[in-house]
């Protein structure tokens, strides 16, 4: 294992891999700095810059953007009490009040620590449990593969922002898009309406740019021509000593885990797993009134298990081929891009690309920390400024993105088609990262679904017959009946909208 | 409009989405290559389709008694309150609104050109028209904007990656 990360290390350390990196992470701290403006869209942003680039310089990019905006997001949460990234709004209930105070450069200090410490958690765990898993994996039949993409969707409708109802309608959605095309197995045109274009399906990375590119441009219209001041004037950013941070090391660990641990499940992501690391930490504290008046551990704990997620979402791209979040959904359409097969197999026929994005995790989360630090006062500029200059530019980027997927208009339109079918669905508070998972395991799902069922002879058992598949049925059906049994309680309770 | 009018309005569309779906692939035929198995092309999508119909029907449910909700316990006074003071709010949602159309509009006419309009001349229409739309209102400035975005585009993705735009 030691000996893979040191392969990886020896691909990274090379300077214009380092400069990459360094690039992203400053772009994903700008990025996640400016409220509205996310992870994917900043990785769907740089799709066409990095076509012609070689795979893991590209992917490396990537991830200097990704972990970079975990922290981005936690300064406007800080300084202007509106968070960057959903993920970070939770990082306001702290950070805003000691910023308040006049201790705005400590709120930074407690969020670039916490940040710094969950991104290397997350780092150890993904590290630790890459390879391992991914032995397992290679292992894993067709049935295990189809449970585990249904266990995913089924998660993450129950854990994403909203209701599990919109979250499942959203991953329908999702699947009905994803089976649009030549069917795998019997070439049968589905949903293809005679055209040519539709037969090789939705382009998936059109759908993403559609998504998280132009819905979140036309979602985020009401920012255009609002300025904002930030609560403090200058602003020096002040570390946490050794001995502080030591003295938390319980609100560092809970946020790692929770972090790390939600970050695995597919599709879930940062944005729920920070409410309930901050949850978690204030009912452990002695002083629990503390919190929301500006306690560091209010800081500490949802930054720590923002970050940490990063490691988290890598165990199920980099074992699985399932996306950790929408950033990671965009990265494994970047790896398609450039020829790579995600799956079960990525480990064993590309090894060094799994071993070097590992290694560009700590990397870039190291170069997050020296960033952010030496820096601040620059993103603080930023943070003020109008989106109506930014907003045509993102929209050139996404535009030349789809053109580049096959250098025809086709998947311009359909990007921009299902942009604004994901701004109506994003404005009656459809999360659209379960659409887009569903598109992106509904063929997986399908494919080992049915050749599960065709090795079985058709025996519908063949999904329960091993321990690990009965808790794997066990859970999805978990859910399904927690959910149908909080809609029975909230009614009963005489609540308006017990589905809501 | 309302929250939960909307809603349903929604559930409406995702509920004829759904049966669309639904009857195309129970009258898709089936390819030559016959494979012989329990589960053909349209069980799944079906049961996707199915579902969703099944769910948005749920959806649609929730958002009718809202509404049923929202007119019984609706108050005349508290209503005419809501609506004098919301008047610069429908002022600002009708920007927004005239913003979002505009730039749908826009992006669409800008792909539509792409293969026929020079990509610096096209790019540097577009922010142009953007920047309007987004309420810059210097013409110096948003030209100047404009030509030097125009002109990046160009030289990023024609010169250096040599895109067949």
């Amino acid at each position: 294992m030691l000996h893979n990360i040191f392969l990886g290390f020896g691909e990274v350390l090379t300077v214009w891999n380092l400069v990459f990196i360094f690039l992203g992470t400053t772009l994903g701290i700008l990025v996640g700095a400016l409220p509205g403006l996310s992870s994917p869209m900043a990785i769907i942003v740089l799709l066409p810059l990095t076509y012609s680039m070689e795979t893991i310089p590209a992917l490396l990019v990537m991830m200097g953007v990704y972990v970079g905006t975990k922290l981005g997001g936690s300064f406007s949460a800080i300084l202007l009490r509106t968070p960057g990234t959903p993920a970070s709004a939770c990082t306001a209930l702290d950070g805003f009040p000691m910023a308040q105070k006049g201790e705005a450069g400590k709120a930074l200090g407690y969020a670039t620590m916490g940040s710094t410490v969950g991104g290397v958690f997350g780092w150890i765990i993904a590290v630790t449990s890459v390879p391992l898993l991914a032995t397992i994996a290679v292992k894993s039949s067709n049935a295990d593969i189809a449970l585990i993409g249904i266990m995913g969707l089924i998660m993450v409708s129950a854990f994403v922002r909203g209701s599990m109802l919109r979250g499942l309608i959203g991953v329908l959605i999702g699947l009905i898009l994803g089976t649009v095309g030549l069917d795998p197995m019997e070439a049968t045109e589905r949903l293809t309406f005679g055209s040519i274009d539709l037969m090789d399906g939705i382009p998936f990375t059109a759908a993403l740019i559609g998504f998280f590119g132009i819905a979140v441009v036309l979602s985020d219209m009401e920012m255009i021509g609002r300025t904002t001041h930030v609560v403090s004037g200058k602003i020096n950013m002040a570390l946490p000593s050794f001995k502080d941070l030591a003295r938390r090391w319980q609100t560092l660990l809970i946020g790692g885990l929770i972090g790390t641990g939600i970050g695995a499940i597919p599709g879930v992501g940062a944005e729920g797993s920070t409410w309930l690391a901050y949850a978690t930490v204030r009912n452990k504290s002695k002083n629990p009134e503390n919190f929301g008046r500006g306690e560091p551990d209010g800081i500490l704990a949802p930054e720590s298990t923002n970050n940490a997620t990063t490691g988290g979402t890598m165990v199920p791209m980099l074992t699985l081929g399932i996306p950790g979040d929408g950033s990671t959904a965009v990265m494994l359409g970047a790896l398609i891009l450039h020829g790579i097969e995600p799956g079960v197999m990525l480990m064993r026929n590309h090894g060094d690309l799994v071993n070097a994005l590992l290694a560009g995790l700590l990397v870039a989360t190291i170069f997050m920390f020296f960033i952010a630090w030496t820096a601040i006062r620059y993103f603080i500029l930023v943070l003020q400024r109008d989106r109506s200059w930014l907003f045509p530019f993102v929209l050139i980027l996404a535009t030349v993105g789809a053109f580049a997927i096959s250098n025809t208009v086709y998947p311009v339109f359909v990007a921009l088609c299902l942009g604004v079918v994901g701004y109506i669905l994003e404005k009656r508070n459809f999360p659209v990262v379960t659409i887009v998972l569903g598109v992106i395991l509904g063929p997986i799902i399908e494919q080992n679904f049915r050749l599960a069922l065709a090795l079985s002879d058709g025996d519908w058992t063949t999904f329960v017959v091993t321990w690990p598949r009965q808790i794997m049925f066990a859970g999805i059906v978990c859910l399904i009946s927690w959910e149908i049994y909080k809609n029975i309680q909230a009614m009963q309770g005489g609540k308006a909208k017990p589905a809501e | 409009m309302s929250d939960s009018v909307k809603d349903l309005v929604l559930a409406v569309f995702l509920v004829a989405f759904g049966a669309f779906v639904f009857v195309d692939i129970a009258h898709t035929q089936q390819a030559g290559f016959v494979v012989i198995e329990s589960v053909s092309f349209s069980t799944l999508p079906s049961i996707y389709a199915g579902l969703l119909v099944a769910l948005a029907m749920l959806y649609g449910a929730n958002s009718m008694r809202g509404i049923l909700q929202a007119r019984d316990q609706r108050d005349v006074e508290s209503g005419e309150t809501a609506q004098r003071i919301s008047g610069t709010g429908e002022q600002s949602e009708k920007i927004v609104a005239i913003r979002t159309v505009g730039t749908v509009v826009t992006s669409f006419v800008f792909v539509l050109l792409l293969e026929y309009v020079n990509f610096f001349v096209l790019t540097t229409a577009f922010l142009f028209v953007m920047f309007r739309l987004y309420g810059q209102k210097s013409l110096a400035l948003t030209g100047i904007v404009a030509i030097f975005g125009g002109t990046a585009f160009y030289v990023l993705f024609i010169v250096i990656l040599k895109m067949p735009i």
